[in-house]
């Protein structure tokens, strides 16, 4: 499902030839998507890491005699309805919902990475019935197979990881085992293999290379994805526990309060905005970066 | 989905009626059916100018969040379900405004001197949208069909054993045990009158089709999205609570399905519906002062909300116990003493709920407002002695703790309504004592499969019945305080539900509320008021006894 | 090309009985009784539930209850929902041609926001319009989608009052809906559709083209357009498929009764046979996307050929 919500979708790794760019295209769109993704990212990883030392407020303290504060020079972001600062909210916040992105994505990385490595290497009957079971799992939509998941493993911020990255698993094995076959076709793995080189060894430094690039950069939109995914889920009534600071719940329980606060859901809203930017912007730097298909 | 499922109910007794209090606005709202002069419809904005001889009329558009599954009564004991299909079916008998019960397809009744036999003289003039009278063999059909096992309202019939016809126009129901509560059972819609000749031509299909002698009659659905209703053109009524005897007003009354709260919101403000019923109390206050819009209190008296605690199986069978932490009474008694629950029900649910500090609902037959002597008032400095006096003593980051173990426990409710915001609120109050309290909010599906077994300390929960049966319900729930099986509390609900005379029944419901909370076995809270948003518009909504909204006066001005 | 699309049909048909039985499975471990859940929060006498079990078929061994299911929805019925009774097969008639309407809608309007933007940022490569299309395209993809339906709501529906802020069944209830859902599809396609158009103005018989001078829209339209429009296909079909996924969020926000909604309504209830129904079709229709994706390559790229 992450994929939904992600640029990862949009095949443009397989994309041959050479692009010729103005230059302010280049600028924008290659270094410049790549140096503005990455202040983002880096941004958020900050805030992740230093937001509950930054934040102003206990982001759990609430004052019931100050709920529903418009934004000013002592609640950045104004106040919830039970009086909790929201700026402190969203820094104490930045931690777990990245959090939870990453553990899911690395859930679907590196299932998606061992399953496509294993189907693509030792192909045969393995790789049918792998496929067979990739193609399923492809086929329900991605978002409504993280529901039926939630449902079973019952709501709640570490399910919802685990949901969100059992959906994203077949995204990486296919594109792994794309990878691995094409890598396996060529000449320097033939020598390799008539050198007498064992499978691991030929896995290890001759095609695990290959795939670093491509994972890299589908992974770092697949992060894309995948914050906003938890989000919808926590939409959906499926996300985290209160009163943790999560993002995408923050703004499920905010918007109700639209019409008296609306900051209450447009500041998270727009740290998940942001956030999601930070990393479709950097996934896209790195692909210019690392595709030698698309490097100039 | 947060708001889609409403179902919410008692085994013996459900809740249904109350469903709307408690699922609907979840903990949220409302001030009591106590208030009794915000249901007599005078809240209902200015009457319309009498003899002015304007055209009334209008299409009424109603928001809410459930989803209704069928229409049928035999079918569902759903609260979206239950708030349309009781526009469409009459009952034998309804509560009559001022207490008590009246006459409504019933003209009147009688019991034999055993208690065991109750009649029920039926009115001879009424008839269905269809044309077909209301009479006996009509009634007894309905009470057979309602009678199946696989009926979900069935358990609510108690000890009825049969309905029989004794004549073209009287039924007699034959009772197992006296049973005291009946009229309060026949009252709710569930058991709402059908056609039977529409039953047999559309059969499973009734639920989509259905055909009663209502005020109202079904014109379109579109599922998921919209139920148009039609006024009956046969309909007449004896109701005193209404000025209109005949068909309803309104052009149109349709119930349209939004899922989400926000929207709803939008839909009022731009007129796209014109009335929201269940908003929690948070939402409805941001209306109050509006010209252009006017908040009603609507259902309300008979919910209960409350907090218990873990309890575990006696594994002889016998009488079973509270769980650690909570099998010191001086740990429940701290809790009761931490929350401040006055400041709640102003503050938090902005007045849409009366305070209520004993386990019945504050207009339900039973209630007696003394009892609440027993239970706590809000004390941080009490609580905390207590905690001590158990051995419970400040540890780090301001968790008590004991023989090193920390005071942690997990705090479950339900994920709708305001019930996140309240869990949000009590486990702040909790912890300023030294709790250490984790929250579990869960869909109504996980709830009820994972609370039995699940690691459940302290809950919190709103349930509603309009008769004191809802302790039953309460103490049938199969955890928490569901699992309370003290033997004279038993055998004090077994005896007051037979027991005819009102005094001598009230006293046995009184020692059975004494029991609950002499053991603080739950800690109740509040009495909610379901509120109704209109637009300015909307005119003549009037309420029955329980607070449901009547819409035989109801019109929409142009 | 006849046999190919049998061999397709094939596969397809084996998935769809494995997605069912991974959904039936799932379903079943999942915590929630469907009979329990008919009582709401308090539970009925065991006898009673006992019944209610019986009555639902839920008191058979798994495999049975599989085999009932799979042998009566082989013939076309697909049973009745545990909550209204009603068959399973009338209420998906009835839900999904409103999702079908609104994935639709907002395919359409997806592809030709993102084709037209994309053909004008490659066409204009380097240039500020170029920049800002593509800026607006990583916006577009960011933003969580409930969030921004709930803006165009305020805006187009409380504001303005053009559209309806909820409902399934006039078009002004589909406009806003399709756009939420649209708008990420858009950026997707405004990107690949630029690429591709990048890439095709470089090539050799472009380059002739002009030489022999045909005019600019001639060139782009007539002869760049047609061939960049290939990989612009498949992420068009691609982007179909995860609208039904979208479409669970988007009809959630606008109150649209369409799959989506009634997908999350019965998971709530547990409905089993309705949550399995909505699968197996949201499923069907992802499967036969994709066969008609590959399809249409042939048409529009004479090179490839299926045996």
């Amino acid at each position: 499902m992450s994929r939904s919500a992600s640029l990862a979708g949009d095949t443009a790794w397989t994309r041959p030839g050479a692009r010729r760019r103005g230059r302010l295209y280049r600028l924008l769109g290659g270094s410049m998507s790549l140096a503005l993704g990455g202040v983002l990212v880096g941004l958020f990883v900050l805030m992740a890491l230093l937001g509950p030392y930054l934040a102003p407020h206990d982001p759990l303290a609430m004052d019931l005699s100050a709920r529903f504060q418009k934004p000013s020079a002592q609640h950045w972001a104004g106040t919830d309805q039970f009086g909790r600062d929201v700026f402190s909210r969203i820094l104490h916040g930045a931690g777990t919902s990245l959090l939870a992105a990453v553990t899911a994505e690395a859930i679907a990385l590196a299932a998606g990475t061992l399953i496509g490595l294993l189907s693509g290497y030792v192909r045969g009957r393995f790789d049918l019935v792998v496929q067979r079971i990739l193609e399923i799992l492809m086929a329900v939509p991605g978002l409504l197979l993280a529901v039926v998941i939630v449902a079973v493993l019952g709501p709640g911020l570490q399910n919802v990881m685990i949901a969100v990255g059992l959906a994203g698993i077949p995204t990486y094995a296919r594109l792994v085992r794309g990878q691995v076959l094409a890598a396996a076709e060529q000449e320097y793995v033939e020598a390799a293999r008539a050198m007498g080189a064992g499978s691991r060894r030929i896995m290890l430094r001759h095609i695990m290379p290959n795939i670093v690039a491509p994972v890299l950069v589908v992974g770092t939109m697949g992060l894309a994805g995948a914050i906003q995914a938890t989000a919808a889920l926590s939409y959906l009534g499926m996300g985290a526990q209160p009163p943790d600071p999560v993002w995408g719940t923050m703004v499920a329980e905010a918007q109700v309060f639209i019409y008296n606060a609306w900051w209450l859901a447009a500041a998270p809203g727009a740290a998940i905005a942001l956030a999601v930017l930070g990393f479709n912007l950097l996934g896209d730097g790195l692909r210019d970066v690392l595709d030698p298909r698309t490097r100039r | 989905m947060r708001a889609f499922l409403r179902t919410r109910g008692a085994a013996a007794l459900l809740l249904v009626l109350a469903l709307l209090a408690l699922a609907a606005c979840g903990g949220g709202s409302g001030t009591g059916g106590g208030d009794s002069g915000s249901q007599d419809g005078s809240s209902a904005g200015p009457a319309p100018a009498p003899g002015s001889g304007e055209e009334k009329g209008g299409t009424l558009v109603i928001g809410r969040t459930g989803g209704v599954d069928s229409l049928d009564p035999a079918r569902t004991i759903a609260g979206p379900a239950h708030e349309v299909f009781r526009l469409i079916f009459d009952t034998l008998v309804r509560r009559s405004p001022g207490g008590g019960f009246e006459g409504d397809l019933a003209e009147r009744w009688e019991v034999s001197d055993d208690g065991l036999a109750w009649t029920f003289y039926l009115r001879q003039d009424r008839v269905f949208s269809s044309g077909n009278p209301v009479n006996a063999d009509a009634v007894v059909f309905s009470f057979q069909r309602m009678m199946s096992p696989e009926v979900p309202a069935a358990a609510f019939l108690g000890p009825v054993q049969a309905v029989e016809k004794v004549d073209d126009h009287t039924v007699r129901f034959i009772l197992a045990e006296p049973f005291a509560l009946l009229l309060d059972i026949l009252s709710t819609e569930y058991f709402g009158i059908v056609d039977p000749a529409a039953v047999e031509e559309y059969g499973d299909d009734f639920g989509r089709k259905p055909v009663g002698s209502g005020p109202f009659v079904l014109k379109e659905w579109v599922t998921g999205e919209r139920i148009v209703l039609e006024p009956n053109p046969l309909y007449r009524t004896s109701r005193s609570d209404v000025e209109n005897q005949g068909p309803p007003h309104l052009d149109q009354l349709i119930f349209r399905e939004i899922p989400q709260v926000e929207t709803q919101l939008a839909g009022l403000r731009s007129g796209e519906i014109n009335m929201i019923t269940g908003l929690p109390a948070e939402q409805a206050v941001l209306f109050e002062n509006d010209p252009n819009f006017r908040v009603l209190r609507g259902l309300g008296g008979i919910s209960i909300a409350y907090l218990s605690f873990g309890m575990v199986p006696a594994e002889d069978g016998g009488v079973n116990t509270f769980k650690p932490p909570f099998d010191d009474i001086r740990v429940r008694q701290a809790v009761a003493h931490a929350v401040d629950m006055d400041t709640i029900v102003d503050t938090v649910l902005y007045g849409y709920a009366t305070r209520n500090k004993t386990p019945l609902p504050t207009g339900v037959f039973g209630y007696d407002p003394s009892l609440g002597s027993l239970v706590p008032d809000y004390d941080p400095e009490a609580a905390a002695r207590l905690l001590d006096e158990a051995g419970w003593t400040m540890g780090p980051g301001g968790v008590r703790q004991k023989d090193g173990r920390p005071l942690a426990i997990n705090f479950w409710s339900l994920n709708m309504g305001s019930a996140p915001q309240m869990a949000q609120i009590i486990q702040n109050q909790l912890e300023q004592v030294g709790f250490d309290v984790e929250i579990t909010l869960l869909d109504v599906a996980t709830y009820v499969s994972q609370a039995p077994t699940g690691d459940l300390d302290l809950e919190m929960l709103d349930q509603g019945w309009p008769a004191p049966n809802i302790l039953n319900s309460i103490v049938g729930l199969g955890w928490g305080v569901g699992l309370y099986n003290n033997p004279d509390l038993l055998d004090l609900l077994a005896r007051a539900q037979s027991e005819a005379d009102d005094a001598r029944r009230a006293a046995l419901y009184r020692q059975a509320q004494e029991v609950l909370l002499k053991d603080l076995a739950l800690v109740p809270m509040y009495t909610a008021t379901v509120p109704l948003v209109t637009r300015a518009e909307v005119q003549g909504i009037k309420f029955d006894a329980l607070g449901g909204p009547l819409f035989h006066d109801a019109y929409v001005a142009p | 090309m006849g046999r190919y699309i049998a061999v397709r049909l094939g596969a397809a048909l084996v998935t769809l009985v494995a997605a069912s039985m991974l959904i039936f499975v799932l379903l079943r471990v999942a915590p929630g009784d469907p009979a329990r859940l008919m009582y709401g929060l308090t539970p009925p006498p065991d006898a009673q539930l006992e019944e209610m079990r019986a009555a639902l078929g839920l008191d058979q061994p798994l495999p049975v209850q599989y085999a009932r299911y799979m042998g009566a929805a082989l013939r076309g019925d697909f049973g009745r929902s545990y909550r209204s009774h009603e068959p399973v097969g009338s209420m998906i008639a009835e839900r999904f041609p409103r999702t079908l309407r609104l994935t639709l809608a907002a395919l359409v309007i997806a592809t030709v926001v993102g084709v037209a933007a994309g053909v004008a940022a490659g066409v204009r490569r380097g240039s500020w319009l170029d920049a800002a299309t593509m800026a607006a395209a990583v916006l577009g993809v960011s933003v969580p989608s409930f969030w921004f339906g709930m803006v165009l709501i305020l805006v187009f529906a409380v504001g303005l009052g053009w559209f309806s802020v909820a409902g399934s069944s006039t078009w002004r209830d589909v406009v806003l809906p399709a756009v939420t859902l649209g708008i990420s599809a858009a950026a997707v396609i405004a990107r690949v559709t630029r690429a591709a158009m990048v890439e095709v103005l470089t090539q050799d018989y472009i380059r002739t083209a002009r030489v022999k001078g045909l005019a600019e829209r001639v060139v782009y339209f007539r002869h760049a357009l047609k061939n960049a429009l290939i990989p612009v296909v498949s992420i068009v079909g691609l982007q179909m498929g995860y609208m039904l996924s979208g479409a669970i969020v988007v009809e959630n926000v606008f109150g649209y009764a369409g799959m989506g909604q009634l997908a999350v309504y019965a998971l709530n209830t547990r409905d089993y046979p309705v949550i399995q129904a909505v699968v197996l079709v949201s499923t069907t229709c992802f499967i036969l996307v994709n066969l008609a994706v590959d399809l249409l390559y042939t048409l529009l790229d004479p090179r490839i050929r299926y045996a």
